[in-house]
């Protein structure tokens, strides 16, 4: 369904070209969730958004169903590392936005919106604004707000990463929970081990100067996953495995 | 949180009532035992030539003159200043252009330029509307361009995601985002038309507010000219008031910044 072909991406400093990232090709498959390991400063972020249309890659490319990725799409749904809800907008308004822009009229588009509400657990805060919500529920808002554009892939840039730990497990559980309820495709940023495993059908890992995969790791955990998967022994083995690729990774 | 650290009013109005209240009766009692002389007006005299001014009606025309100036003056000039400031924001070409004179005439003190448009127009409502204009154009550009400036930069983001033109994109993102900072600058704006209504009315032969009070202090009619002050201040404390309000609820859900940028 995507296709990363020998994607590099230099960056001028100082008159000095460096490459950040690259080259790097992966195939993602229709309905899988892969999660993209690496430490800070590998290029996770600058890969995700070159697959996301936001950014050039400075050689190779992206394809989308065989057509290249120019620009953002709408197929290519964005959640980002803060959740980006429009202040001067209640919950509900905001996740109607994307709706509204399909030229759909305003009440129609606050009348579908309530399904996305009700699917990230926030019926009850609709017309709450955002500065009225904890960070756990603004990026559940901000999640409903990009399932509302109905894309076939999700892209999710270290989503959780603001959170404290409890409400970052449990934000994954719901992922997990929404993502295998539906046809969705997900590439998910993040430098969490734990979470990379828990997430993931496949753990891409980035290794650093320039961001090059290390390895694909399958995730060998049953479905559906809920919290008990994190109890799973196997879970320990990966995350020792991926651990020591991580830590070759940052003293090269 | 948009009210950080406010104690309920009902536990505050005492202090915030109670200050200027004791102000004002020492400065009675220091008028009324002769020790400075007469023209230090007692309050309760202001307050009765006041009283007087408006069961006369004499302050009603010269407040509506003065009002019309200042309004006018500023929505004209802010009205300019934040669409050019907006567009200043979002399009480099557009700041660019106006960069360098933007700089030069803002560094003039408006009220010196009077003189040159009386040339042309005379020292009349016209020539006064366009010198409070000038003036309040400043505040409102600036910030509105930083307001603009300043946006979350995952909004423009979101915005190409969505796969929605830049006009949209400038209307229903960029606009709202930069509101609480227009609304800086254009209480800025606001005092500044308020400051230059009285200057420019006490320049030329004038009516209203600045022009009366000037009138009372040639005349020696001290009361009558602190009663005027006394009129320009409640003008402007409910003008500020009014904008306040208008700025509360448009920016319903947003932090409304203190910060300013004056000049």
């Amino acid at each position: 369904m995507i296709k990363v072909d020998a994607v590099t991406k230099m960056f001028k400093r100082r008159g000095h070209t460096f490459q950040a990232l690259g080259p790097v090709s992966l195939n993602i498959e229709k309905g899988e969730f892969v999660t993209v390991l690496g430490s800070s400063g590998c290029g996770k972020s600058t890969l995700l958004h070159i697959i996301g249309g936001f950014e050039v890659a400075s050689t190779g490319g992206v394809l989308l169903n065989g057509q290249p990725i120019t620009h953002p799409t709408r197929k290519l749904g964005m959640v980002f590392q803060e959740a980006t809800l429009f202040p001067w907008k209640t919950v509900l308004q905001n996740i109607a936005w994307p709706i509204e822009q399909t030229g759909k009229s305003k009440a129609q588009a606050l009348d579908e919106a309530t399904v996305y509400l009700d699917k990230v657990g926030l019926h009850r805060f609709g017309g709450a604004y955002p500065n009225e919500l904890s960070g756990g529920m603004r990026q559940r808002a901000a999640l409903a707000r990009t399932l509302a554009m109905q894309p076939d892939v999700l892209l999710m840039d270290e989503p959780f990463g603001a959170l404290d730990a409890q409400t970052r497990e449990e934000m994954q559980e719901e992922l997990t929970r929404l993502w295998q309820t539906s046809e969705l495709t997900v590439i998910f940023i993040t430098h969490d081990i734990t979470e990379s495993i828990f997430l993931g059908d496949r753990v891409v890992v980035l290794g650093r100067k320039p961001g090059t995969v290390m390895e694909e790791c399958t995730i060998d955990l049953p479905r559906p996953r809920d919290a008990q998967t994190k109890a799973d022994p196997k879970v320990q083995s990966y995350r020792t495995h991926l651990w020591e690729l991580i830590r070759q990774s940052t003293t090269i | 949180m948009i009210y950080r650290n406010r104690r309920p009013s009902s536990e505050l109005w005492a202090i915030t009532l109670g200050f200027p209240l004791v102000l004002i009766i020492l400065w009675e009692i220091a008028a009324r035992s002769h020790v400075f002389p007469s023209y230090m007006v007692a309050p309760s005299i202001i307050l009765r030539e006041a009283l007087s001014l408006v069961t006369n009606g004499k302050i009603f025309a010269q407040m509506g003159a003065s009002l019309y100036r200042a309004y006018a003056g500023f929505i004209i000039g802010s009205a300019v200043g934040v669409s050019l400031g907006l567009l200043s924001g979002v399009s480099r070409p557009v700041q660019d252009l106006f960069d360098t004179v933007q700089g030069f005439v803002h560094a003039i003190p408006k009220i010196s330029l009077f003189p040159a448009i009386a040339i042309w127009l005379g020292f009349s409502d016209a020539s006064r509307i366009i010198i409070i204009a000038l003036s309040c154009f400043f505040p409102a550009y600036l910030n509105a361009m930083n307001g603009a400036l300043g946006i979350n930069p995952s909004y423009i983001w979101l915005s190409k995601n969505n796969e929605i033109s830049r006009l949209r994109c400038f209307l229903q993102v960029i606009i709202p985002a930069s509101l609480p900072r227009v609304f800086v600058g254009l209480r800025i704006s606001l005092m500044v038309a308020f400051i230059l209504m009285v200057a420019t009315e006490v320049i030329g032969h004038s009516n209203g507010l600045g022009s009366l009070a000037m009138s009372s202090y040639e005349d020696g009619q001290y009361a009558e000219m602190y009663a005027t002050i006394l009129f320009i201040a409640v003008t402007g404390y409910f003008s500020n008031l009014a904008l306040q309000r208008i700025a509360s609820a448009l920016c319903r859900g947003q932090q409304l910044n203190q910060e300013e940028h004056r000049k």
